[in-house]
């Protein structure tokens, strides 16, 4: 167990959280308090930071996850984090390994974190695509959310979502009104409901209008171009499964997991195309390493894969992209490749179905060598 | 190779795990369960009441005669064991000296009528004390009235005697 996170525990977070999950307290002195759970087992909570504060934390922990049969890394992160709900995006969600190449769980990452702000920003409006930066509400919530550990046993990516704008000393346990809170998760997961019922209805023969009508719930490109990256690089795509658990200190009904299989990837896709059909063709800037070089010897086009940050009028966000290159940019490549230098593209991009495309290069020039 | 059957380094080890099962089969005669800690505070086994209350014991078992003085063992504790049992801690803390034969053939003996197990054990809270100048060893007694029995142990996980 992570003892720096058992010694930052709060005792007030800990009795709450015994009282939310049906323990009693059964007596106590100045030093302690023994509380007990429906079958009779008994931990102990103790009232004092002494020596034994991490110890007897450790015990509690254990004890508490063994009763709920669950994981003590997964009480531990609620006992530690009561104000955050707890969002898990599983992808490759059939397959028997945990590991998945690094340059895919990089762009899962990046993915997951564009999920979250498309539904910060769907949450304070509704569009079909956000253009120009976060607002400073957006900023100050993104600021909040954690990413914690993978579950053991598969690559599944945790983050936690701050349920109010309050730091989570300041809620007002357990007395607190679930109404008003948690607007990011709850735009969160309607948008995806939502998008995964639009694309259902759409690869059923519905006209792509169901997409636009999918905003009022939250969807918009950017949620779409987040959950369609979360299932994995094009023709080596899976199922992404998404699920919230509610934080003990505002529980509501358990949310079932909102599964996408890979099918349904491409047509999502297609969305994008659709919410953003305003905005065909931007200029944009890509800056990152090159990944990839493609060119059959002496002959064909030469293509280069760049990994890295892509600034375009729409928005900004982590990707990698493939695209053609001429024959003097594609020695730079080659140099960037070996030499492990960042690269400066300028190029015109298109969002289009199935995903965004590089239309045009129009320079392509060297940075640093790392 | 110094763990190997037979040295004195396994010897060691068996008297430490001979010390702490023995411990634990009084516990249990007491109502009361013992077990590993959780995490590792230098403590060797916790004590636990049927009502969730505990303790934690140090144990130090010897295969040497030890000085018996006012009615005290007389036993030399390294500083950092010292420290850590005179701090103040949420639950009760106690220092169990076990005497054990010097040969391993020796310890127990199975008889139609039972077993028996050669060895006795005294114990002493030094919770409160002050701290000690000493770099190497500090000299604790233990009063040879401190008998641990099931019920001694008992009366420790819930919350004295000390």
């Amino acid at each position: 167990m992570n003892s720096g996170l058992l010694e930052s525990l709060e005792i007030d977070h800990v009795r709450d959280y015994l009282r939310q999950m049906g323990w009693r307290a059964d007596k106590s002195n100045d030093d302690r308090e023994i509380w007990v759970a429906d079958d009779e087992t008994r931990v102990l909570l103790p009232r004092r930071r002494l020596d034994d504060f991490v110890s007897l934390a450790a015990e509690l922990v254990a004890r508490v996850a063994a009763n709920a049969h669950r994981t003590e890394d997964d009480v531990l992160i609620e006992l530690s984090w009561p104000g955050y709900d707890k969002l898990t995006a599983r992808t490759h969600a059939d397959s028997a390994s945990p590991a998945v190449p690094i340059q895919e769980a990089i762009g899962a990452t990046d993915a997951l974190r564009d999920l979250v702000v498309a539904a910060a920003r769907a949450s304070e409006s509704r569009q079909a695509n956000f253009r120009g930066g976060w607002s400073s509400t957006v900023g100050r919530y993104f600021d909040r959310v954690q990413m914690i550990p993978s579950m053991p046993g598969s690559f599944t990516l945790r983050a936690l979502l701050p349920i109010n704008a309050e730091p989570p000393e300041q809620l007002l346990l357990p007395a607190l009104d679930t109404a008003n809170i948690r607007s990011v998760t709850r735009t969160l997961l309607s948008g995806v409901r939502a998008a995964r019922a639009a694309a259902e209805a759409r690869s059923q023969g519905a006209d792509t209008n169901v997409f636009d009508a999918a905003v009022s719930e939250g969807v918009s490109a950017e949620l779409l171009d987040a959950l369609v990256r979360l299932g994995g690089p094009e023709g080596e795509t899976s199922a992404v499964e998404l699920g919230v658990a509610w934080t003990y200190s505002a529980p509501e009904p358990r949310s079932e997991p909102i599964r996408i299989e890979p099918g349904l990837l491409p047509v999502l896709a297609e969305g994008i195309a659709v919410l953003r059909a305003s905005i065909e063709e931007v200029s944009a800037v890509l800056t990152g390493s090159v990944t990839r070089l493609h060119r059959e010897p002496n002959i064909g086009a030469s293509e280069v894969t760049v990994q890295g940050y892509l600034d375009a009028g729409a928005g900004s966000s982590t990707r990698s992209m493939k695209f053609e290159l001429d024959e003097v940019s594609y020695s730079r490549a080659i140099a960037a490749h070996r030499d492990g230098s960042t690269v400066r593209v300028a190029c015109t991009v298109r969002f289009d179905s199935p995903r965004l495309v590089v239309v045009r290069v129009t320079s392509f020039e060297l940075g640093v060598a790392r | 190779m110094t763990n190997a059957k037979g040295t004195e380094g396994w010897l060691n080890r068996q008297q430490g795990f001979f010390g702490e099962k023995t411990l634990g089969a009084l516990a249990a005669a007491g109502g009361i369960s013992c077990s590993k800690p959780e995490l590792d505070l230098g403590f060797d086994l916790n004590l636990e009441a049927a009502d969730g209350d505990t303790a934690r014991l140090q144990i130090k078992t010897t295969r040497s005669r030890v000085t018996i003085r006012d009615q005290s063992l007389r036993y030399s504790l390294e500083v950092d064991a010292y420290e850590r049992l005179r701090r103040k801690l949420t639950v009760p803390s106690f220092l169990i000296l076990m005497e054990v034969r010097p040969r391993i053939e020796d310890w127990v003996t199975c008889a139609d009528r039972g077993f028996t197990l050669h060895r006795r054990a005294r114990y002493v809270s030094l919770q409160g004390l002050p701290a000690s100048p000493n770099s190497a060893t500090v000299t604790v007694s233990l009063p040879l009235a401190n008998m641990v029995t099931p019920e001694t142990l008992r009366r420790m996980a819930e919350g004295g005697p000390t």
